[in-house]
């Protein structure tokens, strides 16, 4: 990923009010109601709202929060406007995420921080050590903003925040859906190369203990894919049928027009809600190079992205960007500052930026993570 | 992936160390390729080594070269892991390169071979915003038979 845009200064607001239009809570009893009569144990409970940012442009949420409970909000613009995480306070007042601690930082968090069009994601916990969470309230500080960052009042938002506790927290599941564009599953080799490249996806991250459920699905949408970014309703459609919030996988030929692009996540982390960035793009063509057919190297490639991109997806950062000037905030991830070291050190993680090849035709596998890397995996809301 | 039969393309190698005895260390790879334009690659070409990053490649922040143009069509031709190298090497010579007099010569083949096809999408996604050379290629693309026709069709814009 590059770096994101960062947020102009000028979008410095105090926090005014509160401005709801409409609540409509919503407890969730979905299908992730596998509840053990534990009760100390939520599988995952969403509510909605519809709120409208004040005359400054900003919206402020009071999270009811169990003890030890993950929480995700999304805020959903709907429309392209630029949504921004301003803080999260604990029960205790205290400040856990600021975004003018990360504006200039060399540590990378979380995207909240930095604004995104359509539907930003505020993840909570980030890191293992950011838990377990203190039940209580929680307040969380959004703005909507114009596309020069500055202050857009007055702006409805959609917002969903969702709020899941766990019996084991060192294991998860995820279900995926694998959605091809239109036509792209017609073509048998194809096929065979993305299933054998999900194989890989779901062996990766079966290691570190987080289990792939995988279903296959259509999505009616050119194969020369958008930017996820750029927003698509044909993303938040599909994945609105589902009730259990899935990772949405897209399968087209290119992105953005754009063999450049491999595979693309919409933000880090991306939402859990239906939204019109909830997904992650994979182009097939870029995998399977010229000849349009797989090789057993170029399926552990796609398994590899794919696991590289949702890893994106569910809130990690490379350890370290090319360039060896900015840094994951893990600290068992080397905060290496040359291309040996980090090459070294950290070139057989699955974040890694890049791929080395120690020959033309071999690259290395890139299938490491860190113990508090697969921490933030599993602190995503939308893992169970 | 791509043979060198199919490719059209001659490639002398040069060993980094000469072959040994039986039972010897194991003979190390070949580590540059001499392309049939006459481009010389290392495997550690800062050109390559950009095209080897997991998430998007700018064409126009690739490292300088006296002659990218040639170097972008070597790369796209060469036998280069990841599989993604090539095609990236093909989008922005689509991109960058459309109006060099040597852009035809190069990616036309691409159109007509089975092996290739890949290649020929990614120069027309290269030239996505260039309707120029867009309609330069479009008969290219529409005289394509088999696997690839309706995936080229699907790239013209
Ligand atoms: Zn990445």
């Amino acid at each position: 990923m590059n770096r994101p845009l960062h947020r102009q200064p000028s979008c410095l607001a105090p926090v005014l009010l509160l401005a709801l239009s409409a609540t409509t809570g919503c407890p969730y009893t979905g299908n992730n109601g596998k509840n053990n009569g534990d009760s100390a144990v939520n599988p995952l409970r969403i509510e909605t709202q519809s709120v409208v940012s004040d005359s400054g442009g900003v919206i402020t949420l009071s999270l009811d929060v169990q003890d030890g409970e993950r929480f995700q909000v999304v805020q959903d613009d709907g429309k392209g406007g630029v949504v921004f995480t301003d803080s999260l306070t604990d029960p205790s007042g205290t400040k856990v995420l600021d975004w003018q601690d990360w504006q200039t930082s060399k540590y990378s968090y979380t995207e909240a921080v930095y604004g995104a069009k359509y539907a930003n994601t505020t993840n909570w916990p980030i890191r293992e050590e950011d838990g377990p969470t203190r039940g209580g309230t929680w307040t969380f500080v959004g703005d909507t903003l114009k596309s020069n960052y500055s202050q857009k009042p007055n702006e409805p938002v959609d917002i969903t925040i969702a709020y899941r506790k766990d019996a084991d927290p060192t294991h998860g599941a995820v279900h995926v859906i694998v959605a091809y564009c239109t036509g792209v599953d017609s073509d048998p080799e194809v096929v065979r190369g993305v299933e054998a490249a999900v194989a890989t996806w779901t062996q990766i991250w079966a290691a570190f203990g987080i289990t792939l459920t995988v279903d296959y699905a259509e999505i009616a949408l050119d194969p020369a894919l958008p930017n996820t970014s750029d927003g698509e309703q044909a993303y938040q459609d599909l994945a609105a049928q589902y009730d259990d919030h899935p990772l949405i996988e897209v399968i087209g030929d290119s992105i953005a027009g754009d063999l450049t692009i491999l595979g693309e996540t919409s933000a880090i982390p991306g939402p859990m809600a239906a939204t019109q960035i909830t997904a992650v793009e994979v182009s097939w063509m870029g995998h399977a190079g010229g000849n349009g057919n797989f090789s057993d190297g170029e399926i552990q490639m796609m398994g590899e992205t794919m696991a590289h991109e949702t890893g994106h997806f569910l809130g990690m950062f490379h350890p370290v960007e090319d360039g060896w000037q900015y840094w994951d905030y893990l600290d068992d991830t080397e905060d290496c500052t040359n291309q040996n070291t980090c090459e070294a050190d950290l070139g057989s993680n699955l974040m890694f930026p890049y791929t080395i090849c120690t020959t033309f035709t071999s690259c290395d596998p890139q299938q490491d993570l860190s113990p508090k890397q697969v921490g933030i995996m599993l602190n995503y809301v939308g893992v169970e | 992936m791509r043979t060198l039969l199919s490719s059209g393309l001659v490639f002398a190698t040069l060993l980094a160390s000469p072959p040994t005895a039986l039972a010897g260390p194991p003979v190390a790879a070949p580590d540059t390729i001499t392309a049939a334009n006459g481009v010389v690659l290392t495997n550690t070409d800062p050109v390559i080594t950009a095209f080897r990053s997991r998430d998007a490649v700018s064409c126009g922040s690739l490292p300088s070269d006296p002659d990218l143009a040639a170097k972008l069509d070597a790369i796209a031709e060469a036998d280069i892991a990841p599989s993604w190298v090539p095609m990236r090497a093909a989008t922005c010579l689509g991109e960058l390169y459309a109006n060099d007099a040597r852009f035809a010569d190069w990616v036309g083949p691409w159109f007509s071979d089975d092996d290739r096809g890949g290649l020929a999408v990614a120069v027309l996604d290269g030239t996505r915003s260039d309707a120029t050379a867009q309609q330069r290629l479009a008969p290219l693309a529409l005289a394509a038979t088999g696997r690839w026709a309706p995936i080229l069709a699907r790239h013209l814009r």
